[in-house]
């Protein structure tokens, strides 16, 4: 086997449930894919510390749930993993606190997070995001290489929710 | 003269060995270093590191108020988006900020990637640093992303590719790049040569400088029988940029975890005290990345590599047998 094809069976084995390529010490290999899997979930806390804060003692049981349907980008790190986390919460029904949608609107107008490999945004991005705790609408004005601008509108009481 | 000589020699081993006990046995109340900043230069520079901390958000306060820090590392992935002003603070105070990389994958079957590299570069030039290190490992490979260093396979075909892609990175980065030797739960079947001929042959052939941690050698002891002082001794010490230390744990499997959440264990100050009795690198920086605890403890620790840093060697000498100090314990269980 060549270098790339050695290298390739061992990342499966190691975080996509691949089997353990012959000749390695199974119990190792077990062993680095559990500490990769914490490794994972320990950046995206470090990164995204308000989905950690939201989701408190679930957050590494999700972490791994959605580790085993998300492959790990290749780019931009755990900043774009918790961004695929996040995403992902709101597939599967989790309310997102404020702290994490501020973050998630941060993240969307620096880059195109939809797009393979993240490429930076090189023009003017406005949002209007949605606060439920603050029940406020948040406009979001960002400029490559310059300031972000926000203006944060409370939505009166009694009035329909959106 | 006859007189004073012993009696400053004793003196500094004095203050060494209160400064190491002081981390190894009991935590005492922080009191800053006056020990005198280490004069050797980086390989092929006039520059100089001494004592250095990776920076990290949650350190930012301690940092900024320490006053003997010569250098700190940024690590590349985490500030993409943007340099934190207290880091800007620093280098403006003049702090040597040394960006340190660990997605460059340069141990990967495919060349390192361009933007990745430039990445770094700017970052260097944005600092004016003395150099970028990054590791030898893989975290790529048929579409799969670890997101944590591997160790290579030690073959001829794992080093060849190695030298290559070593060789295309230094030809696109403005400053000299370090590499570190990484800690891993994993050995691969099948080795050509020893970990020690492997650096060597990289280092020999490509002039890379070499970022040493020990606690990653410490680890490899631990987990796959290394013996890290022969290693030690087998490196061409006037390319060694600087060194790594920090702390890890021991799971209940009795495997090593290098961790950076951990207090320093004791066997790898002695590290540090082996290499600085051989010759004293340019620079030794502590790594904390979580659990951090009161600064007082990072300070301590910080102490004591500065102590060990000072009363080192500043020209090389062979490896002599020499007395290691007996460790007190080994490291903190799980």
């Amino acid at each position: 086997m060549s270098l790339r094809e050695q290298q390739a069976a061992l990342l499966a084995a190691l975080v996509a449930d691949g089997p353990v390529p012959p000749g390695w010490d199974t119990e190792r290999v077990r062993a680095t894919a559990l500490a990769l899997a914490r490794k994972r979930a320990q950046s995206i806390g470090r990164s995204w510390p308000a989905l950690k804060e939201l989701l408190a003692e679930d957050f590494e049981a999700r972490c791994a749930a959605y580790a085993r349907t998300q492959a790990l980008p290749q780019h931009v790190g755990s900043l774009a993993d918790g961004r695929l986390f996040a995403r992902w919460l709101e597939q599967q029904g989790t309310v997102l606190g404020d702290a994490v949608r501020r973050q998630a609107l941060a993240v969307d107008q620096r880059f195109f997070t939809h797009r393979p490999g993240w490429p930076a945004r090189r023009w003017p991005s406005l949002r209007l995001c949605w606060l439920p705790q603050a029940r406020s609408w948040l406009l979001a004005l960002h400029v490559p290489g310059w300031r972000a601008h926000q203006v944060q509108v409370r939505w009166p009481q009694g009035w329909p929710h959106l | 003269m006859m007189m004073r000589m012993p009696a400053t020699v004793t003196g500094m081993r004095q203050r060494v060995t209160q400064a190491v006990s002081k981390v190894l046995h009991k935590p005492a109340a922080h009191a800053l270093s006056p020990l005198p900043a280490p004069a050797r230069p980086l390989p092929g520079s006039s520059r100089t590191l001494g004592l250095g901390i990776g920076w990290r958000p949650e350190l930012a306060w301690m940092i900024e108020r320490r006053t003997d820090l010569g250098f700190i590392e940024l690590l590349v992935e985490n500030h993409l988006g943007g340099v934190p002003e207290a880091v800007h603070v620093l280098h403006e105070r003049g702090t040597t900020v040394l960006p340190h990389g660990v997605s460059l994958s340069l141990g990967s079957a495919d060349l390192p990637e361009r933007e990745r590299l430039m990445t770094l570069s700017r970052l260097a030039r944005r600092f004016d640093a003395p150099l970028v290190s990054e590791h030898l490992a893989f975290v790529r490979a048929g579409g799969h992303n670890s997101g944590h260093l591997l160790p290579l396979p030690r073959t001829r075909e794992a080093l060849e590719t190695a030298v290559r892609n070593v060789r295309a990175a230094q030809a696109l980065l403005p400053v000299p790049l370090a590499l570190e030797n990484i800690a891993s739960l994993l050995a691969w079947p099948g080795a050509e040569m020893s970990e020690a001929d492997f650096w060597n042959e990289l280092l020999d052939r490509t002039g890379v400088l070499m970022l040493l941690d020990l606690e990653n050698l410490y680890a490899n002891r631990r987990n796959h029988g290394l013996d890290e002082r022969a290693f030690i001794d087998s490196l061409p010490m006037d390319r060694i940029a600087y060194v790594h230390v920090a702390g890890g744990m021991t799971d209940g499997e009795g495997l090593y975890h290098d961790t950076h959440a951990h207090p320093v264990p004791s066997p790898v100050l002695m590290l540090l005290q082996h290499l600085c009795e051989r010759q004293r690198p340019p620079g030794v920086l502590l790594e904390r990345d979580d659990h951090f605890p009161p600064p007082g403890a990072l300070h301590d620790e910080l102490d004591a590599m500065a102590a060990l840093l000072s009363a080192g060697r500043n020209g090389q000498r062979p490896p002599a047998p020499t007395q290691p100090l007996r460790p007190r314990h080994d490291d903190v269980p799980a």
